[in-house]
């Protein structure tokens, strides 16, 4: 009885309950543009970053352009030390890989994922040139075989190298 | 020298992480141009292994060498271990480690155990484990 006499209908509701009535909607009008004020923020944040690594890439990639045509030029005096069973000349060129290739890990990161393959890719080839350099001290091993797998790993990852600046260092920023 | 004490430790622990991990195929060595090395590259680091054998009358024993290499490739940590160094009792548990270490490291490296198992089922061998009664 109690509960049927306090209760009341729409129609009997006051001003001030109708400015409570519609300000539900205009808190929630109001919770949405915070909403998409912080999206926008989170996304000019994201594209932000976004573009330093970009230019931070293209820095390194500018870096490596100038290594580049040096280990060319290693692999191709590597090549043909071997062609020639000249065993001084191609523990040169192993030895100048492993000097070469040390500085292009320097330059690249091991955030990217990309550049971590390229990075283990010379990490292996750096050893392999190691492993080669050692058996080419024995007069007895022969030249090819002594360095073959060395051989294909730094060609392999200078194929990589080559990719990944192509596709970096032609990118717009 | 406690430098070099601590590197021989911290080789020693590089052998068991790598004994673990090799063994539960975490890892994948690779073969080198030298038939008894075996090589397992990080992005900056890379472990090279040795195994001579034949150089003592007991057979399957011999002299085993586990190296840490840098970025440009030299050797930062080395460990070196022989049949000979049995004969002291701290040093015989390390040779068994190195030892084991060379033997699972070569089997990785050159899938000895997958090898066998697929020409055995072409010539339509029993291996091992098929020809072993299961009991009951």
């Amino acid at each position: 009885m109690l509960v049927a006499a306090n209760s009341h209908h729409w129609y009997q509701l006051t001003w001030i309950d109708w400015i409570t009535v519609a300000g539900v909607p205009l808190a929630l009008v109001g919770l949405y543009l915070t909403w998409r004020q912080a999206r926008n923020a989170a996304n000019s944040a994201k594209a932000a970053q976004d573009a330093v690594i970009s230019a931070e890439r293209k820095i390194r990639s500018k870096q490596l352009l100038i290594l580049i045509p040096q280990l060319r030029w290693t692999v191709i005096e590597l090549e043909n030390a071997i062609t020639v069973s000249d065993r001084t000349g191609a523990r040169r060129q192993l030895d100048s890989w492993r000097w070469q290739a040390g500085n292009i890990q320097g330059i690249l990161t091991a955030a990217d994922p990309e550049e971590i393959k390229i990075l283990q890719g010379l990490q292996k080839s750096v050893s392999l040139a190691r492993v080669a350099g050692s058996a080419l001290l024995d007069v007895q091993s022969p030249i090819f075989s002594g360095c073959s797998k060395a051989r294909t790993s730094i060609v392999a990852v200078c194929d990589e190298l080559n990719t990944w600046l192509g596709k970096n260092s032609t990118e717009a920023i | 020298m406690p430098y070099v004490q601590q590197m021989q430790q911290e080789m020693l622990r590089l052998a068991q992480a790598l004994l673990q991990q090799t063994r539960q195929e975490k890892i994948k060595w690779e073969t080198t141009d030298n038939d008894n090395q075996f090589l397992f590259s990080s992005a900056k680091s890379a472990i090279l292994i040795r195994g001579s054998f034949g150089d003592y009358d007991e057979s399957g024993e011999g002299d085993f060498i586990l190296e840490l290499l840098n970025r440009g490739g030299s050797v930062a940590g080395r460990f070196e271990i022989g049949y000979e160094d049995v004969e002291s009792p701290e040093e015989a548990p390390n040779y068994e480690l190195l030892k084991e270490l060379y033997l699972e490291v070569r089997n990785n490296a050159l899938e000895i155990d997958i090898t066998l198992e697929d020409i055995h089922r072409a010539l339509g061998i029993e291996t091992d484990s098929e020809s072993t009664p299961s009991g009951g």
